[in-house]
């Protein structure tokens, strides 16, 4: 078996796209053509996942609890960000949806460097450079890699705000299949 | 009364109107009010829920039976309630928890919540609107009865962060306490002394302030060790 080196950020954007999937069924081809990165990362991404055990032997399901608890404690501490200068860029954490409904920041904003962005914030660096473009196409993705961000610069009650969010992001699909008949 | 952040009971207006005959009972608390709090001009933002909290302290016998229903009738819609014994609202495009005092508020555990009430100040809105909030001696009083167990970790609790930014932010606030009522003063001195002694304090304010601003915590510590050495006069 080969050796896991740590964790790579690719990693946790690939478990985000693969927990809004729920079970839909997909390919590598698919998360490579929607993450927009090559389908040799994603392999790699996912043995990577499968030695963490944050995906089942399948490598097609995530281990939701175990992504939670990542996510809650982990990421912070293996991916942490430090906001920067004030550029033009995307709105991230909570500067961006769902968090920007519930938290009023509106001149203390948190953007990822971007030309097409739209808004003027303190730069945050992106888990990964290509969701950047991924997200153009994924709102639901933009949500959660926003929501992932609170979670690495967020304040504590943001980040209590995003844990809840998240969850119920990760876990819907598990929720809509049991309340239907 | 407090016209720097004037801006922050405005985006209130429209709750505040919408509770009718309610609103000169309501009492602002929550996380909200710190930004108020914050003198500071160089401190660091507190970022608000857009969620605002409010007791309703009810004068007659007739609206404590009543008061749901009063709302339902000024179109205020019921979601559920919090852990807090707050129930959530929604008016119009906004939400807000609202509970009412004496009553279900913190489960009625709260020992300083009577006082606060009491000693209420009132804030003013450029558009003027007034509305009531704690004081920021019994803000402190009531969050440090909120804070999680000896045990518990720091890091996370958003009491604690609402005590770090209040230190940090309002400069005046040892002053504040050192004229407060013997009773809370003594009780602030007390939980504080058992918060300085907490072994993960230093981390845990690391933690909470923003990163950037990591030497905060020298102040806060500097400031809450004032208040916990000085005298308590009866």
């Amino acid at each position: 078996m080969r050796k896991h080196n740590g964790m790579r950020p690719q990693d946790v954007v690939i478990l985000l796209w693969m927990s809004k999937q729920g079970n839909q069924p997909w390919k590598y081809a698919d998360a490579a053509g929607m993450l927009k990165i090559s389908q040799s990362e994603v392999a790699e991404a996912l043995h990577r996942n499968l030695q963490a055990k944050l995906v089942d032997p399948t490598k097609k399901k995530v281990h939701k609890a175990a992504l939670m608890e990542f996510l809650v404690h982990g990421l912070k501490y293996v991916f942490p960000a430090q906001p920067g200068a004030l550029v033009r860029g995307i709105p991230t954490a909570h500067a961006a949806r769902p968090l920007v409904d519930h938290i009023v920041a509106e001149h203390d904003i948190f953007v990822w460097p971007s030309p097409i962005g739209n808004m003027r914030g303190q730069a945050v660096t992106p888990l990964y450079d290509s969701v950047l473009k991924a997200i153009r196409t994924d709102p639901e993705l933009y949500e959660l890699l926003a929501l992932a961000d609170a979670m690495r610069v967020g304040r504590v009650h943001e980040q209590k705000i995003a844990e809840e969010l998240l969850r119920e992001r990760v876990y819907k699909h598990e929720f809509s299949q049991s309340t239907n008949p | 009364m407090n016209f720097h952040k004037a801006p922050t009971l405005e985006r209130l207006s429209p709750l505040l109107n919408g509770l009718g005959p309610f609103q000169r009972y309501a009492i602002w608390v929550g996380n909200g009010i710190l930004d108020v709090y914050l003198t500071d001009q160089a401190a660091c933002g507190w970022r608000v829920p857009r969620e605002a909290a409010f007791l309703l302290q009810l004068p007659s016998l007739m609206e404590r039976y009543r008061w749901e229903e009063i709302l339902k009738e000024l179109g205020w819609q019921r979601l559920g309630m919090t852990e807090t014994g707050f129930t959530r609202y929604s008016f119009k495009a906004h939400t807000a928890l609202i509970s009412t005092w004496p009553g279900e508020a913190l489960n009625g555990r709260d020992r300083w919540y009577e006082d606060a009430c009491f000693h209420c100040e009132r804030i003013l809105g450029n558009n003027g609107s007034e509305l009531s909030v704690f004081s920021p001696l019994y803000l402190l009083a009531t969050t440090l009865d909120s804070l999680p167990p000896r045990e518990a970790d720091l890091r996370y609790s958003e009491s604690f962060a609402r005590i770090a930014y209040l230190f940090a932010g309002r400069p005046e606030l040892v002053e504040e306490i050192k004229k407060g009522f013997y009773e809370v003063r003594q009780h602030i001195q007390r939980e504080l002394g058992l918060l300085l002694s907490h072994p993960d304090l230093e981390e845990a304010l690391i933690h909470v302030l923003p990163q950037e601003e990591w030497y905060l915590s020298e102040v806060v510590i500097a400031r809450m060790k004032e208040v916990s050495t000085s005298m308590v006069f009866s």
